[in-house]
């Protein structure tokens, strides 16, 4: 999971609640509970915006946890292209592991393929050493096609990951969108012999929801792709829910959200 | 679950709600934000639109409380008089059930605030039971609770079609959660829930004994009545400050002063 904030009022207070939060994602009673208290569960990753990383940086010293920062203009996208090299470049100096880019949206409506390939490569190339994710908006992509074409120039111009949301259009991740994409990952995988990876992001914040991608994940392209390598979720408030859960399965009482660390 | 009158004939069926459609009523009555964040004002309006509308649907309900129970029309009719009457005392207690402010030994402006417990588990007496629902529900909502309710295990149908007054009157999502069924596997499960912050049960003494026990493990605020009985028709013992007082919590501010 990439535990996520992404919002205007973001301040220095919650990015660092959030990297504890990081950093000891279920509490230390309920992993002991389970026999897991030196498992050294962590999220995936944390993913702010471009301006918070510092202060991510400063509360995960000393963790392996790598930041994730929405460069390029998020959510829209709608700067120019020198622009958001520009971001990217310096979100990955200022100590991002991983970028998630967003796409022209326009280039997709207009079917401008190879514009699109041309944008999302020279992120690739402004990313350097950092992995790169690539989201679709696919809320404002009109058709299963046009998602399915996209993802697979986004593979083609070097994502690591292609995500389908950023959690600020009116559709975020779905089912169905899921399984066009990962039957383009799978087709990729055939052609070309690479794994990219998936991230569904926006609207999934309960346990139950993330079982189905989970399942949808194992039936369509194997064990590889339940793995923070190749797939992560972007959610917020989903955490809290694989909390509540967790307490259930240990006492058998249905759980309070707020008995547990914010996020 | 089958609901039938005194001679044996049936009356209707309704759903045999477990620990699941507890779960969701509770996650639903804690998505009901427009209703806790609506001024008592607010509130007011609505319990009198409540309170008008079941006036004007009166016959409907008698006869159903007549046909569960197997009471005398005018019976019936009183307890729908009964049930109307409450509701507006309630809507006119909804804005007006004030704090105070308290002398302390310091030099202090020290304010007592009430304020809604939040979810509130209610289980109705088996008796009565539009009364006994009314009675119970509509104080706890008037100070901006919502609830997740259990009405008489024997006779729900006064509950359930309160819904349909419910919908007519303005009450937001969330706010009145009916789950019926049985009311001892229902009220185990209310108990041992830790996201309902408060629970009203009203039934015996066994029953009162295994809520104030299960409900140990959060603190959640439990008021039962130890199988004692209550005469819902009577305004001391049916309505008032004792309702309300359960349906709140006092949060006193010190707002200390200098020279």
């Amino acid at each position: 999971m990439d535990l996520t904030t992404l919002a205007g009022d973001d301040t220095r207070g919650n990015v660092v609640r959030l990297c504890a939060k990081a950093a000891n994602p279920v509490r230390k009673d309920l992993l002991e509970a389970m026999g897991m208290a030196d498992a050294g569960i962590t999220t995936g990753a944390v993913c702010v915006y471009h301006n918070l990383i510092p202060y991510a940086v400063e509360a995960l010293k000393g963790t392996n946890i790598p930041i994730a920062a929405v460069s390029t203009g998020f959510p829209a996208g709608q700067i120019s292209l020198p622009e958001k090299l520009k971001e990217i470049e310096l979100s990955v100096a200022s100590g991002a592991k991983e970028i998630d880019i967003v796409i022209s949206r326009t280039l997709v409506l207009q079917s401008d393929w190879k514009a699109l390939y041309d944008e999302i490569a020279a992120c690739r190339k402004a990313c350097g050493e950092a992995h790169m994710k690539t989201i679709l908006a696919t809320g404002e992509i009109p058709t299963f096609t046009k998602v399915a074409k996209a993802s697979m120039v986004a593979m083609m111009a070097g994502s690591d990951f292609i995500k389908t949301s950023t959690g600020k259009e009116s559709v975020n991740a779905t089912l169905p969108v899921t399984l066009v994409m990962v039957r383009m990952i799978r087709e990729y995988l055939e052609l070309t012999g690479y794994k990219v990876g998936y991230k569904p992001a926006g609207g999934i914040a309960k346990a139950k929801d993330a079982l189905n991608y989970l399942i949808l994940m194992k039936e369509e392209l194997g064990h590889d792709w339940l793995q923070p390598d190749l797939f992560r979720f972007g959610a917020s408030s989903l955490l809290g829910d694989i909390e509540r859960q967790l307490e259930h399965y240990v006492t058998g009482r249905y759980s309070a959200s707020y008995r547990h660390p914010m996020a | 679950m089958t609901i039938k009158d005194m001679f044996g004939n049936h009356l209707s069926q309704v759903p045999k709600g477990n620990r699941k459609d507890i779960r969701n009523a509770v996650e639903a009555a804690h998505a009901g934000t427009s209703w806790a964040s609506m001024t008592g004002h607010g509130r007011a309006q609505v319990l009198y639109y409540i309170a008008e509308n079941l006036s004007a649907r009166a016959d409907e309900f008698a006869s159903r409380i007549e046909q569960m129970t197997n009471v005398s029309p005018s019976d019936a009719a009183k307890e729908v008089q009964a049930s109307i009457e409450r509701i507006y005392s309630y809507a006119a207690w909804a804005d007006k059930y004030d704090g105070q402010v308290h002398h302390t030994t310091q030099r202090n402006v020290t304010l007592a605030m009430p304020e809604r417990v939040g979810v509130i588990g209610i289980v109705c007496p088996d008796v009565s039971p539009l009364l006994g629902f009314v009675s119970t529900v509509i104080p706890a909502i008037a100070m901006g609770n919502c609830v997740v309710v259990i009405p008489s295990e024997t006779s729900p149908l006064s509950a359930t079609d309160f819904y349909q007054i419910l919908e007519t009157s303005d009450v937001p999502a969330g706010c009145i959660n009916i789950v019926t069924g049985g009311k001892d596997e229902l009220t185990k499960e209310m108990a041992k829930h830790d996201d309902i912050d408060g629970l009203w049960y009203f039934g015996s003494a066994e029953g009162s004994k295994e809520v104030e026990l299960l409900s140990a493990e959060n603190l959640k605020r439990t008021w039962v009545n130890y199988g004692k009985y209550r005469n819902w028709y009577d305004r001391a013992q049916g309505e008032g400050a004792e309702f309300l007082r359960h349906a709140t919590e006092i949060k006193n501010i010190w707002v200390p002063y200098g020279a």
